[in-house]
């Protein structure tokens, strides 16, 4: 029996995921711009096997057939390939892809069950299980011309199947501005020194012509996607804008009680991350909370969990880490930050 | 309205859905004389009436012909002349296809008809008089509720009215009767709403038009400027579900209804257009409500318009006089296209709440109710609903049997406006896990009260039992002493 409403608005999974697709391709072709071939190499090695692996798990868990074509494994491996640096391995690309869909997505009952963002804890196991792979971080094209030439199809082939050789791995990896200034400051420099030393310049992190994982680097990118996602309102405002205004305010006052230890709000917000964690990443429908005031509540707490790991723990960059918290967090700031019912 | 409620005066959420209000150029057309009216005994909210005619009986058109004793309810006409052939059960516009004591009526074809006084010079009649005409008469709400009309219109000293909202928002796609109604008789509606604002002495009067009907807007206007200057037309933008009761008094006024209480106790009565030419028509015309205005529509219908289609109309007969005549692949929603019901069988009568017939195709119809993915969150329900609950989370405790949660998430202050379902992707049909949830709590309210009911029962017989035992215990130590005392004599 058919039950009213009986006309549907036309909105669905397929349309959302592809969407967000399309939202991330300003970063992806970013990434291309400044990794070439090698950034093809790896974002396609994640697609596929994240297909394959959902393919696989549908097939075992006898589920069905249909999610596979609605695009969200290929999101999520398109996800995944983005938060990697770009000179990671074939298996771990592969690895990663294969982590975010069995553990991230599939064991925990499929699309919409996850509680944990999957491209973020399949990230989370890396860094954790090869923290040197994944702390290796490649000198952008444009910079300077680097030992490995990006756009040479053969040399990326070469450098994604069998790595970069020992020798030539320093002249082609850089640290990123977040790293830099963490080691530069466990080394008694201030950050005024540790940003000269880098010759940091806020609007090459802008643009994105600095080190980072492949989709991070560019915040103008990923504020073009942002658009995009914002105007089919498929994310709303609320979770960005309190993550980035918490972690900005952070920044800002205790920068301004001691500017020698903690770094300025504007190299926070470009650096590492923050940004493509805020847009994309905490804003994920399944992980995040449904309630205007839920998402101000995990947007604050991703904020301050972020500026806290950049600041005071061991890793330069937090948000990751700050996002997969608050996923945890989401089923009870849903119970309690509901809206006002009409007339109560 | 002061500035804090100007801030508030709009309602949360809602939709912008295709209007298809197509027919809104097709004049209301009277619909030819039906052979035989079928009349189910409730029509309304309240109590189910019993009939007042035996099999045989003539009646007239207007001759009330069911009633109750219970206060809520409103009692039901006959629609044209003719005998009484039939008092039998009978399906009526209902999903579930169930079926209701009804009253057949054959008509004679002289639709002769019996009518009430009228009160024509209404401000100078007491508005006790006239509240009484309104509930002889059998006015509903015929926005699609169905609440007796009177009802609304008690004059109580604790909480006066001094607004009167006329709700002429017609916010549902395909429908437009009371679009059509504003256009053809502006000038009763007026009058209508001034007899409503005589009857609970209210001292505004506000007419409630969304933009996208500024022919029926104007045309208001042009009445009300002759007429009174305590009315103003207040043109709202389009929004579903702005026609709910409690949407349209928020946007209105700024206030909301509290929780458990009636637009009443904020001062405020609200009306449909439907309602109010009925009430202009029993009060100075003096006729009870026999018909009402449908809109038949649908992509499936040959002929689309507006009908003043009698009440107890075949549905079939109705659709036929607007060239559907074969019924087979068609599927017919009663009511507009996001609260209204879809029809299991066709051969029902035309009921006071009947606002409007969609005809689909089956196949076209199926495609928008695909079969649901599981929910990804993405909490489109929530920026929608006009009530502001979290229908996500509200489903999944219905569709878990946890009426418990579920009546924690507020599940009976949702109005099933259909919104949530509306925007979801994953096609999850929530109104319907709604529907389901609160049929279950009043089945378990049912049978809570039977136990309750037994456990008393049986508690009384018990103690009966108890009190019998005494007693013969009583009699017995009494016997027992009286030998006892002779004996000792």
């Amino acid at each position: 029996m058919f039950s009213s409403p009986h006309i549907h608005g036309g909105d669905s999974i397929r349309k959302q995921m592809l969407t967000v697709i399309l939202a991330l391709m300003p970063a992806t072709f970013m990434s291309v711009y400044l990794f070439g071939w090698l950034a093809c190499l790896v974002l396609t090695c994640c697609i596929l096997s994240s297909v394959l692996s959902e393919y696989i798990c549908l097939k075992l868990m006898d589920r069905r057939k249909r999610s596979l074509l609605d695009g969200s494994a290929a999101l999520t491996g398109l996800f995944v390939g983005l938060v990697l640096p770009v000179l990671v391995p074939w298996w771990m690309a592969i690895l990663g892809s294969a982590l975010a869909i069995v553990l991230g997505k599939q064991l925990y009952g499929g699309l919409g069950y996850n509680p944990f963002n999957p491209a973020l804890t399949a990230r989370i196991i890396l860094l954790i299980s090869f923290p040197v792979y994944m702390t290796s971080w490649a000198i952008p094209m444009p910079l300077e011309q680097a030992a490995i030439n990006f756009y040479d199809f053969s040399a990326c082939w070469q450098v994604f199947f069998t790595g970069v050789s020992a020798s030539a791995f320093d002249a082609v990896s850089m640290a990123t501005p977040l790293g830099h200034v963490k080691t530069a400051l466990t080394q008694q420099q201030t950050v005024s020194e540790a940003l000269a030393s880098y010759q940091y310049q806020p609007w090459q992190a802008f643009i994105g012509l600095e080190a980072g994982s492949l989709g991070e680097t560019s915040v103008l990118a990923i504020l073009l996607g942002a658009a995009l996602l914002l105007g089919r309102n498929l994310i709303s405002w609320h979770i960005p804008t309190a993550y980035i205004l918490t972690v900005a305010l952070l920044a800002t006052v205790f920068n301004l009680i001691e500017p020698d230890r903690y770094a300025p709000a504007l190299f926070h917000v470009l650096a590492g991350g923050l940004v493509l964690c805020a847009f994309f990443m905490a804003t994920d429908p399944v992980t995040s909370p449904v309630t205007p005031i839920g998402q101000l509540v995990f947007g604050i707490g991703c904020g301050v969990i972020t500026w806290c790991i950049r600041t005071y723990a061991n890793y330069p960059e937090g948000a990751m880490f700050a996002v997969v918290v608050m996923n945890c967090a989401v089923p009870l700031i849903d119970h309690y930050c509901r809206p006002r019912v009409y007339g109560r | 309205m002061n500035l804090f409620d100007r801030f508030r005066a709009k309602f949360h959420g809602g939709i912008q859905p295709v209007e298809w209000k197509e027919t809104a150029n097709c004049p209301i057309q009277r619909l030819a004389l039906s052979e035989q009216y079928i009349l189910p005994m409730k029509q309304h909210i309240g109590q189910e009436c019993v009939p007042l005619v035996a099999v045989g009986d003539r009646v007239l058109r207007g001759q009330k012909v069911a009633r109750s004793q219970a206060y809520v309810h409103a009692p039901i006409h006959a629609p044209t002349s003719g005998i009484v052939r039939k008092i039998a059960d009978n399906p009526i516009p209902h999903p579930s296809g169930l079926g209701m004591l009804s009253l057949f009526i054959e008509a004679d074809g002289l639709d002769e008809e019996k009518k009430m006084p009228c009160l024509a010079d209404y401000r100078n009649i007491d508005p006790v008089l006239i509240r009484e005409q309104v509930r002889m008469a059998g006015i509903t709400g015929l926005g699609g509720a169905g609440f007796p009309a009177f009802i609304k219109h008690r004059r109580d000293d604790e909480f006066p009215v001094h607004t009167v909202i006329l709700n002429g928002v017609e916010c549902e796609p395909w429908l437009t009767n009371d679009h059509r109604l504003m256009l053809e008789h502006g000038q009763q509606i007026v009058e209508g709403l001034d007899i409503l604002m005589h009857v609970v002495g209210a001292k505004k009067g506000i007419i409630a038009i969304e933009s996208n009907k500024p022919d029926a807007a104007l045309n208001i206007q042009q009445c009300i400027a002759d007429f009174s200057q305590d009315m103003e037309v207040r043109i709202l933008p389009t929004r579903y579900p702005q026609g709910g009761e409690k949407q349209l008094i928020q946007v209105v006024t700024g206030k909301e209804v509290p929780a458990g209480k009636l637009p009443l106790h904020i001062g405020v009565l609200c009306q449909n257009i439907g309602t109010v030419k009925s009430i202009y028509d029993a009060v100075v015309l003096g006729k009870s409500l026999t018909e009402r205005v449908v809109t038949i529509s649908g992509p499936q219908t040959p002929r689309r318009g507006n009908s003043l289609v009698r009440i107890g109309t075949d549905l079939s007969f109705i659709l036929s006089q607007h060239g559907l005549t074969d019924l087979s692949e068609v599927k017919v929603i009663h009511g507009g296209p996001m609260m209204g019901e879809l029809l299991p069988n066709l051969h029902v009568p035309a009921v006071k709440s009947t606002t409007g017939l969609l005809a689909w195709h089956t196949a076209e119809f199926e495609k928008s109710h695909e079969q649901p993915d599981p929910c990804i969150h993405c909490g489109h329900c929530v920026q929608v609903c006009p009530v502001k609950l979290v229908p996500n989370e509200l489903a999944s405790h219905c569709k878990h049997d946890d009426t418990e949660r579920a009546q924690a998430y507020h599940l009976f202050d949702c109005i099933e406006c259909g919104c949530c379902s509306y925007v979801c992707p994953s096609h999850i049909p929530l109104v319907q896990h709604f529907r389901y949830a609160k049929g279950m709590v009043a089945q378990q309210a049912r049978e809570q009260k039977f136990s309750e009911e037994s456990r008393q029962r049986s508690e009384a017989h018990l103690q009966r039992i108890e009190k019998e035992k005494e007693a013969r215990a009583a009699r017995r130590a009494k016997v027992l002493a009286k030998q006892k005392a002779l004996e000792e004599k």
